[in-house]
């Protein structure tokens, strides 16, 4: 092994225990932050309430559209977008967009530099305390309503094995890691201008819409659809789209646009939090 | 209190409105950026609605006309209400920081300290956008005079209702520990429904949502009462605005009974 070899390998099991330990401090934080969520059930049961309202709602109005239309529209069925509505607002309920709020702050008021003379990665940091807490926020809200719409209207008509959990679970994953890059890039605008929020709001509302939030994507004319299944907006909350007929066909295509967003912003806050990072002093005081 | 004190008080309160204004307009780019973005985040709402109508028609006899004024009157009750009144939304935060005492030990109107503590300037924006849909409304539905008339008017009492439900969700925090999401959410069960149609509640559901959690009188009612020109209607929705701004105030004399100073130390606001 000659020294050049050896100093590769030396590196590279630096990194490698690098690696290791950062991911190893984002579990920790993540499970820390999940239970402390978990511990707080009156918020949980608030974050039900307001879930179960708004499906409430847009369950009244869509069987009022439905019954009045008298048939499927766009191949979509009552049961369907009802669904795909719900999921997305218990997606909404993880908070996961407000990592937005928690960069946003950290540079705004100064606190960021605490955090980053600390021996972890901050957006990794920021990253698992928003996960974890989310998760715990998502659980109740996931079982609770999936118990009601099950009962009431039942699961729509498809193929739901084994196979199709796991793509679910992918997809939903995959949409989840988006709205934490997403966000955070907006976030980390914060080093530049002075307040980044109104980027946020603008984001946030193409989301919701493209997201299909109170209009399931399928009954979008086909340009708005084009543009929903093709950008980051959409791209974050394919899971609305797993009880849609033709979510096996799409599959592959819309995993393939999630990961290649995922890249994307993935350089983007590489080079991005690089350069904020270098205008940033660190006073102590 | 005599109408001499309930004007100074009032004037007070301007004053320091006023002064939060100058305070947040200072930075002019800021100013603007947030004004012109919540513009452009508002109309989200109008295309999903386009969406909906254009897959739909017609819901309950509530079409496109209707939803413009629907979503006019949401945003520029919001607007108006936390322009100036932010610091209700923030008052379950303050009384869990233990930040409270600033605005006890003030020698004002505690309504009115609490009211106008903060000032969002996004809502601005909210009100412009408000103000360009009932303009969309107007030039479209070709409302009469005494339309216009209800139509506009009808938002005085409609930020009351709002300003004041959103207190009433913060005073929970004097109740239970730690409850500034839980008033969030208190207040997002209440505006959530306020969003559609308000055709689609009928019978004892339209009846909580007017009367207990009085989602629809902010909006969806109103448009009803300016299509219809209802007159009686629209007295109750006045009363409406006074009285859920009198419950308030006294909600808020209560729980303040129950609030235990945690003597922060710390910089004053």
């Amino acid at each position: 092994m000659t020294h050049h070899s050896r100093m590769s390998l030396a590196t590279y099991m630096n990194t490698d225990s690098r690696f290791l330990a950062q991911a190893y401090s984002f579990f920790g934080i993540l499970k820390v932050s999940m239970v402390d969520c978990l511990a707080h059930p009156k918020r949980i049961l608030s974050n039900f309430l307001v879930l179960f309202v708004r499906v409430g709602v847009m369950f009244a109005l869509y069987a009022y559209a439905f019954k009045y239309v008298g048939r499927n529209v766009n191949g979509i069925s009552f049961e369907i977008a009802i669904w795909s509505i719900a999921i997305y607002f218990i997606i909404l309920a993880t908070y996961l967009r407000y990592i937005f709020v928690d960069i946003n702050t950290d540079v705004v008021s100064g606190k960021i530099e605490t955090i980053v003379t600390k021996p972890v990665n901050y957006l990794l940091y920021r990253y698992a305390l928003k996960l974890g807490a989310g998760l715990g926020d998502m659980l109740f809200v996931l079982i609770a309503v999936s118990l009601i719409l099950g009962l009431t209207i039942g699961i729509p008509a498809g193929t739901h094995d084994l196979l199709w959990v796991l793509e679910v679970i992918l997809i939903t994953v995959l949409g989840m890691v988006i709205t934490l890059l997403m966000y955070s890039l907006i976030a980390l605008g914060s080093f530049w201008i002075d307040n980044a929020r109104p980027f946020f709001w603008i984001v946030d509302k193409l989301v919701l819409v493209l997201g299909g939030s109170y209009v399931p994507i399928a009954l979008f004319p086909i340009a708005i659809k084009l543009f929903a299944i093709y950008s980051p907006f959409g791209a974050s909350m394919f899971a609305t789209y797993i009880f849609n007929p033709d979510f096996a066909e799409k599959f592959v295509t819309l995993v393939g646009v999630q990961v290649m967003w995922i890249l994307v912003f993935l350089i983007l806050i590489k080079f991005v939090f690089g350069r904020a990072m270098k205008r940033l002093s660190v006073n102590g005081g | 209190m005599n109408t001499k004190k309930i004007l100074e008080e009032l004037k007070v309160a301007w004053l320091i409105s006023k002064m939060n204004y100058r305070n947040e307009a200072e930075l002019k780019t800021s100013f603007m950026v947030q004004v012109i973005g919540m513009v452009v985040n508002d109309a989200a709402f109008l295309f999903v609605w386009l969406f909906f109508f254009s897959a739909f028609g017609t819901i309950n006899n509530w079409s496109y006309n209707e939803t413009i004024a629907l979503q006019g009157y949401i945003a520029l009750t919001f607007g108006l209400a936390f322009s100036f009144g932010d610091g209700a939304r923030y008052l379950a935060e303050r009384v869990h920081n233990g930040i409270f005492d600033n605005l006890l030990l003030r020698p004002k109107n505690l309504y009115l300290s609490i009211v106008t503590s903060n000032m969002q300037i996004s809502a601005l924006g909210d009100v412009l956008y408000g103000l360009i849909l009932f303009g969309i409304y107007i030039f479209v539905a070709h409302p009469s005079f005494l339309q216009i008339f209800l139509l506009l008017t009808m938002a005085i009492p409609t930020t009351l209702i709002f300003l004041n439900i959103a207190i009433i969700c913060s005073l929970v925090a004097f109740f239970v520990p730690d409850a500034d999401k839980l008033s969030k959410n208190l207040f997002e069960v209440f505006f959530s429904p306020s969003f559609y149609p308000s055709s689609l509640y009928t019978g004892a559901i339209r009846f909580v949502f007017f009367f207990i959690i009085p989602a629809i009188a902010i909006g969806g009612v109103p448009v009803e009462i300016v299509r219809d020109v209802n007159i009686p209607m629209y007295l109750v929705i006045w009363a409406l605005g006074i009285g859920w701004t009198i419950l308030a105030s006294f909600l808020l004399k209560l729980a303040v009974k129950r609030y235990e100073s945690s003597n922060l130390i710390g910089a004053r606001e």
